[in-house]
């Protein structure tokens, strides 16, 4: 069931996403050429408003499709599923990581594209495809998305939250608004404040003490990150449960 | 008497100070075809809500084959909202496979035949489709479900009196046998002849429930009279 | 063949009346097939449980019979159908004459008037 829901939930936006997946990548490739002065002012209007515009558009959707797949007159259809409320936020929080991925490596793809004057493609690969680099790299991919998943999910809590008042719709905004801000701060306060080891590590000399030290920043980050997603993920779930309300 | 389908025991809902149901009680039995009267805001929706797991925080207890609303009653129960809820960026097609792969229950054959027959186009955007075309592919996911229980929100609401017939024949022609519908509408003279049960409903209260042609004969008047009579005081 | 229903009055007795009619006046031969339950209430825009609550009354009465596999049929007793066509007509007559009575005529002036204008009647 959970694929079946992950498949319907790929299908809404799909195309949109690898539209902008495809765009950033040309804008690697054709960025090089900018040198020529023609090109350069005109470029430099699309760089800039290609990259305040995707990342919002992203944002955008998912949140939409959020907020009118579950709580909007679609939500009729999708909780008339014989599904679970975890099964359909799970549904999304999945679809959203993919996304973000899938965003993340043409982000990469554009920086490869644009260093290919400096560092040929060819030789950048060669680098890239070796065991130690593939493996940090993974490991920091998986870091980043650790870290996103609290932020995504306090922003799909907030949206559900703001159901609740089916009522006083602006006063339920405010508050699903004011719990999102709120998730995401602590969780990046928390951060904050147990990364600091990360740093102090630096300056250490003992190579061992540096290895040591990361790895328990990382785990602290980690086991941070979850929390905050089990709590995130719980409350969402039991507003999808006991307090839902479809207007 | 047979095994009770769907059991309403004192549900209550408070939006506020304003309650939107208030102590309803009445059970459904299989094969019956009830008609939940009332006027717009009278609670039908709210009710129905309800039954469907849509509106999980009410007093009171909802049973459907003895279980409450959540995932297991939703594969017994078919249900028709009152509103366009299909993603309107879907196709047909797509719309068709999605009830196919989500409910065991589903026909697909019976949805393609009937589709045809109501000349809805398959390969369309739902989004493109007109909204009369749109409520005719609702209604004819929703019938092409093998459920134990039908639940119709205002199906024949805001279309013509030939679409009326239509609509009325899809349904009929096509619930289970044994399975029982519980349909909700205001408007009442052009159906009343295919209920056993009706309930009236008004400010949330039941006001008057019983067996539709004990109630012709009780009171010498049809159910649209006696709806027209109970609702004007 | 759709019958107008009166929804001021139950639609079971209705129906009941009404296949007598069709029985008794011909429409459905004695042995005919009725068609199957959910069919008919479609076709007639009846529920189906208030078709079968007439369709069990006529049984009862003997218009109708159910066997286990084939279905369900008008009686072949073409003397009950001839029994109750003429009762059925007595009780016309009976309220028909009734009201002639109350206009002061008689049998015989009924029946010299019967001859008179029932031949326009069946024009």
């Amino acid at each position: 069931m959970l694929v079946k829901l992950i498949r319907l939930d790929l299908r809404f936006a799909y195309k949109k996403f690898l539209t902008m997946a495809a765009l950033i990548l040309l804008l690697g490739i054709v960025a090089p050429y900018a040198r020529i002065n023609v090109l350069s002012a005109g470029l430099a209007i699309v760089f800039s408003v290609a990259f305040a515009v995707i990342p919002v558009l992203c944002v955008w959707l998912v949140v939409q499709h959020f907020e009118r797949n579950l709580f909007g007159h679609e939500g009729y259809l999708m909780f008339s599923l014989p599904v679970s409320a975890s099964q359909l936020l799970l549904s999304k929080v999945i679809t959203t990581l993919i996304w973000f991925n899938l965003m993340l490596a043409a982000a990469a793809g554009f920086i490869a594209l644009l260093l290919r004057g400096n560092i040929p493609l060819m030789q950048l690969l060669k680098e890239v495809f070796t065991w130690e680099v593939m493996s940090t790299l993974l490991k920091s991919v998986l870091l980043i998305n650790a870290n996103i998943l609290p932020i995504i999910l306090a922003i799909f809590m907030g949206i559900a939250l703001s159901t609740v008042a089916v009522r006083n719709r602006k006063l339920g905004i405010f508050w699903g608004i004011a719990a999102s801000i709120a998730g995401i701060a602590l969780f990046v306060w928390l951060c904050i404040q147990t990364g600091g080891w990360q740093y102090l590590s630096m300056m250490a000399e003992d190579q061992a003490v540096i290895t040591i030290t990361m790895a328990a920043a990382q785990g602290i980050n980690l086991a941070i990150a979850a929390a905050f997603c089990a709590l995130f993920f719980g409350l969402t779930t039991y507003i999808m449960n006991r307090r839902l309300n479809l207007a | 008497m047979s095994e009770v389908l769907l059991e309403i025991k004192s549900v209550s809902k408070r939006y506020g100070h304003k309650g939107a149901l208030r102590n309803v009680s009445f059970t459904v039995e299989p094969g019956k075809i009830v008609g939940l009267l009332g006027p717009n805001g009278s609670g039908k929706t709210t009710l129905i809500k309800i039954i469907n797991a849509l509106l999980a925080d009410y007093e009171g207890e909802v049973l459907i084959c003895r279980q409450r609303p959540g995932k297991e009653s939703k594969r017994l129960v078919s249900y028709l909202p009152d509103k366009m809820a299909l993603p309107t960026w879907l196709t047909v097609n797509e719309a068709l496979n999605l009830y196919d792969s989500f409910f065991s229950d589903f026909e697909l054959a019976r949805a393609q035949a009937l589709l045809e027959a109501l000349k809805v186009p398959h390969n369309m955007r739902i989004g493109e489709l007109s909204k009369g075309m749109q409520e005719k592919l609702m209604l004819v996911l929703t019938m092409s479900r093998r459920a134990k229980l039908y639940v119709l929100d205002e199906p024949i609401a805001g279309v013509d009196p030939a679409a009326r017939d239509q609509i009325l024949s899809t349904i009929l022609d096509n619930f289970t046998a044994g399975s029982s519908i519980l349909l909700s509408t205001h408007i009442i003279s052009d159906v009343e002849a295919v209920f056993d049960d009706v309930i009236f409903l008004q400010d949330g209260n039941i006001i008057l429930h019983g067996e539709a042609e004990a109630l012709r004969s009780e009171h010498g008047k049809s159910i649209d009279q006696l709806f027209r009579e109970v609702y004007k005081c | 063949m759709k019958p107008s229903f009166d929804p001021n009055q139950p639609i079971y007795t209705q129906l009941v009346d009404w296949f007598k009619q069709q029985i008794l006046g011909g429409e459905l031969g004695p042995g005919e097939k009725i068609a199957p339950v959910r069919e008919l209430a479609l076709e007639l825009g009846v529920n189906p449980n208030t078709l079968q609550r007439a369709m069990s009354e006529l049984e009862r009465e003997g218009l109708l019979y159910t066997e286990r596999t084939a279905g369900r049929f008008v009686t072949s007793d073409r003397a009950l159908i001839a029994a109750l066509r003429e009762e059925a007509i007595a009780k016309i007559l009976q309220r028909f004459l009734a009201e002639l009575i109350t206009l002061g005529c008689t049998t015989d002036d009924a029946l010299r008037l019967i001859k008179k204008y029932g031949g326009e009647i069946n024009e």
